[in-house]
């Protein structure tokens, strides 16, 4: 096949490249500044856009586990954008030094200091303690790029010589790593981000977090695909039918999320045991309530009432625009998911809990009663550091450069697989209904 | 329309319709099982059996009516024994039926035709015999509507907080809007049944039934436009109904129950026993009334593959809350955890592990996929574990909690069991009246799956 003929990916992607690089150098830069000034909070924001990132990637090597098994022609259309998030899983690999690094600025269970005077820590150790963490991150990191590498590496063999027998063991050997992959993905929501409030557990946040996963990294693949759809050569193969199935499946996942954060809240809410309403009174009060607000209007319900019209997922444009809507709420829920839980144990027992109920309901903050073993209910209001904004360029930099490289360096259509040949056959020129 | 990938995306395997079907050749198939063939001596056996179970259901329900739900074997610490036991059970088969009719309609699988009539059927059927538990466990079952907010003398509300009066809504939306789409989508096929029938008592109720429908164009646009409504409507009924019903434990702040997998992990165990009763009576049935050209291996197989996912889902959720009871260092949490492990109940707890999680593994290969007993005896199988399942979250968290001066151990007795094969027989009896009088695969949707294959056949 003659490659002249295949479109390739908008001169977009030449453009921005360099600016990637250059925000991954200015970050780099200032968080080198910012750890020499002041190691806790570089190392808090690291982890925080550390995550943002590291969860797209990962979101998206489920997305493509589950295509795999599933089939569904919505999958040929992103499959090579989603392998490219996934493939930057081996970037994250070596971005996650510095949090191994700098554990007990982050981990409050790390510090040992911190652990002689909880005695709950000190139970938990056998699962909470340094050298566990790490060799359970190597673990993590090893399987998902396992995984990464089994698919890219299946299918560039697919792309030079299609064998329908290679495509059924591919779907075979999904199920069984996607089983892995979720216990993977939920053991480091565990360790990644549940245990920054060590005394906390909530036994749906693995799935809440494995949800929050998917749909950043299948909105990001939407943008993606109409930036490449904006190419003349490329756009008019994807049919309004794709569109369509596409953005339902985003809608899908903003239901889902929807589904398991609402779960969470009143299950805690009603239960209101105080070991485990702390978690959301950091996180209605001191200003968070106003990120609380923001991610239900704007992470829920505008993405929802907008995905339900047929008109907007069919419409390239405009689905660009709710995916652009759905990635800077995926910042903002894991700013509000991550920060409130670093001035949980920045200044123990510095002042009394404010005294205000939370939005009038009987939700009785006792902080005397819960004794050594709970934290201190202090909740540090809404605020940001500079060193937030350097290390998301930074790391975000770092992600989008190795990110535009892979889409860059494939052919970015699947022209060898027969479903797409079937597709481009029969299905594109029915829009259907 | 796009041509549908098929499910499991390879061209080759089993096709969801035997080849060599034409319009009519459906058409008799399906109709005349309702209409033609003689009612055989099994079926009027079968209808007897179970119509003895149903008197029994009648009986336990009339005795307990007479002397109180004292009859059964709840007693404080242990309030909600097998009635809620029964109720959780019954209410996830239900999610099967939905399920196919409405989800996969939306997801297009092309699969689910020849399923959805009788799975919606079973749907029915099944919400039926749950709603005779809570309302009987009410005690006076006379005051039942109580249970709703209407002006009264009393000045009484119900508590809104409760997911117990949640359940009410959601229980009766979902038999409401179950019923409403099981009875538009048999509209066409009594058509077909009123215009078929030699016999004039037939002519008269099917014609009844079928609401004047004529086939017309305006018809059909209207009845599509309707469908996919009803579809829409029913698709988060089969997340909020089980949902809701993992409420009812979760908000309490008992351990073993106070957890918060417990709606997605619900709805999975519901999908998870549907399914398995879907396989149970759609095995049998396609052999008895020579369907396998319309109920092919693949639909079992992909039906033991939904199985396999749902089963991994629930182990998922086993493993997670057992964890999260270590993880967070609440020693009730903690006992709750072991007390199911190696407490009284213990060989309970272990034969559910093996009927939910171990049993449904054998699915991961395709031989036994394909296999009808296999199949059958693991949908079986499943079956007996989803219950055990509902009966260790109901009575362990509840015979032993904070207080162990107050513990106490629960048996169910004669009464207890009675009233649930009552249900089951309730259960088979209307599907025994269902097979017989309705047709229990859609035929309409059967001819338009028809003309799918066909076209994709000429066009390939």
């Amino acid at each position: 096949m003659s490659a002249t003929t295949l479109p390739t990916a908008p001169e977009l992607w030449d453009r921005i490249q360099p600016y990637a690089l250059g925000a991954a150098a200015i970050g780099a830069a200032l968080g080198l500044l910012g750890w020499w000034l002041s190691p806790d909070h570089f190392f808090q924001s690291y982890l925080w856009a550390y995550l943002i990132f590291l969860n797209i990637s990962v979101g998206s090597l489920t997305i493509l586990l589950l295509n795999n098994l599933t089939g569904g022609l919505w999958g040929l259309a992103i499959r090579r954008i989603l392998e490219a998030m996934a493939q930057n899983l081996l970037v994250m690999a070596i971005l996650f030094i510095p949090i191994a690094l700098g554990m007990h600025h982050i981990f409050p269970w790390a510090n040992a200091e911190h652990v002689a005077h909880d005695p709950l820590l000190q139970k938990k150790a056998s699962y909470l303690n340094v050298s566990f963490f790490l060799i359970r991150a190597a673990i993590y990191f090893v399987v998902w790029n396992a995984i990464a590498w089994h698919l890219r590496s299946v299918n560039i063999r697919q792309e030079r010589d299609y064998s329908r027998v290679r495509d059924r063991r591919l779907r075979t050997i999904s199920g069984p790593a996607l089983v892995l992959h979720g216990g993977m993905l939920s053991f480091a929501a565990i360790d990644w981000m549940m245990s920054l409030e060590p005394h906390w557990f909530s036994s749906i946040f693995p799935v809440l977090v494995g949800v929050s996963q998917m749909l950043p990294a299948m909105a990001l693949a939407i943008w993606t695909l109409t930036r490449q759809a904006a190419n003349p050569s490329f756009g008019p193969m994807i049919s309004k039918t794709l569109w369509n199935d596409l953005g339902n499946l985003m809608l899908a996942f903003v239901m889902l999320w929807a589904y398991m954060s609402f779960s969470q809240f009143l299950l805690i809410w009603s239960g209101n045991l105080p070991e485990e309403t702390i978690y959301y009174l950091r996180r209605i009060e001191g200003g968070w309530q106003v990120l609380a607000w923001v991610l239900f209007l704007f992470y829920f319900a505008l993405p929802f009432v907008l995905l339900l019209s047929r008109d907007m997922k069919r419409n390239p444009n405009r689905i660009a625009a709710i995916a652009c809507i759905i990635l800077t709420l995926h910042v903002i829920h894991h700013f509000w998911l991550i920060q409130p839980s670093f001035g949980a144990h920045e200044t123990p027992n510095a002042s009394p809990a404010p005294a205000g109920d939370t939005k009038g309901h009987e939700t009785k903050k006792e902080p005397q009663t819960a004794g050594e073993t709970m934290e201190d209910v202090h909740t540090p209001g809404l605020r940001a550091h500079w060193l937030d904004g350097a290390l998301f360029l930074g790391i975000g930099g770092i992600w989008s450069w190795s990110f535009l490289r892979g889409i860059r360096s494939r052919r970015m259509l699947l022209e060898w697989d027969p479903a797409w040949q079937e597709y481009l056959a029969h299905g594109r020129d029915s829009h259907g209904h | 329309m796009q041509p549908p990938r098929p499910a499991n995306g390879s061209g080759t395997s089993t096709p969801v319709l035997a080849p060599g079907h034409t319009f009519g050749s459906i058409t008799d198939k399906i109709s005349s099982i309702v209409l033609a063939r003689k009612t055989t001596r099994g079926w009027m056996l079968g209808l007897a059996v179970s119509f003895a179970l149903v008197m029994v259901l009648f009986a336990s329900l009339g005795y307990l009516i007479v002397r109180g739900t004292g009859i059964w074997g709840i007693n404080a610490p242990v309030m909600w024994g097998f009635a809620i036991v029964n109720f959780v059970w019954w209410i996830g088969i239900g999610h099967a039926g939905t399920l196919i009719s409405a989800i996969l309609l939306l997801l297009k699988q092309p699969w689910r035709t020849s399923i959805n009539r009788f799975a919606e059927a079973m749907t029915l059927f099944a919400v039926a015999c749950a709603g005779i538990f809570p309302l009987m466990h009410m005690g006076r079952p006379w005051f039942f509507y109580w249970l709703t907010p209407y002006p009264n003398t009393m000045g009484l509300q119900p508590q809104f907080r409760s997911p117990l009066v949640w359940d009410v809504f959601a229980v009766t939306t979902y038999l409401l809007v179950s019923l409403m789409f099981w009875y538009v989508g048999l509209i066409p096929d009594m058509a077909t049944l009123r215009d078929r029938a030699k016999n004039r008592a037939a002519q008269i109720v099917f014609g009844f039934l079928a609401m004047g429908w004529r086939g017309s164009a305006k018809h059909w646009f209207r009845y599509e436009q309707a469908y996919l409504l009803l579809a829409g409507l029913a698709t988060p009924l089969v997340v909020s109904v089980h949902t809701v019903v993992s409420f009812d434990f979760a908000v309490a702040i008992l351990p073993g129950w106070h957890t918060t997998i417990f709606p997605p992990y619900f709805v999975a165990g519901a999908i998870f026993s549907g399914f398995a009763m879907v396989l149970t009576l759609s095995i049998p049935i396609r052999s008895i009334y020579g369907l396998q050209d319309f109920i092919t291996l693949r639909h079992l197989d992909n039906m033991a593959k939904i199985i396999l996912a749902t089963g991994m889902l629930v182990s998922y959720g086993y493993a997670m809350e057992g964890f999260m009871a270590w993880y967070g260092g609440n020693e009730f949490e903690q006992y709750v955890a072991l007390n199911r492990l190696f407490g009284p109940y213990a060989p309970v707890y272990w034969l559910l592990l093996a009927c939910n999680v171990i049993s449904p593994q054998i699915f991961w290969f395709k031989r036994f996929r394909q296999s009808i007993p296999v199949l059958f005896v693991v949908s079986l199988i499943v079956n007996v574990g989803m219950w055990l399942e509902r009966f260790i979250i109901v009575v362990t968290s509840l015979h032993r909690d904070y207080l162990p001066s107050s513990w106490d151990m629960y048996y169910p007795t004669f009464w207890d069991w009675a009233t649930y094969i009552g249900t089951i027989g309730l259960f088979v009896c209307l599907l025994f009246l269902f097979v017989r009088f309705l047709p229990m695969i859609s035929i309409f949707e059967m001819r338009a799956l028809q003309s799918e294959v066909q076209g994709k056949e000429q066009t390939t």
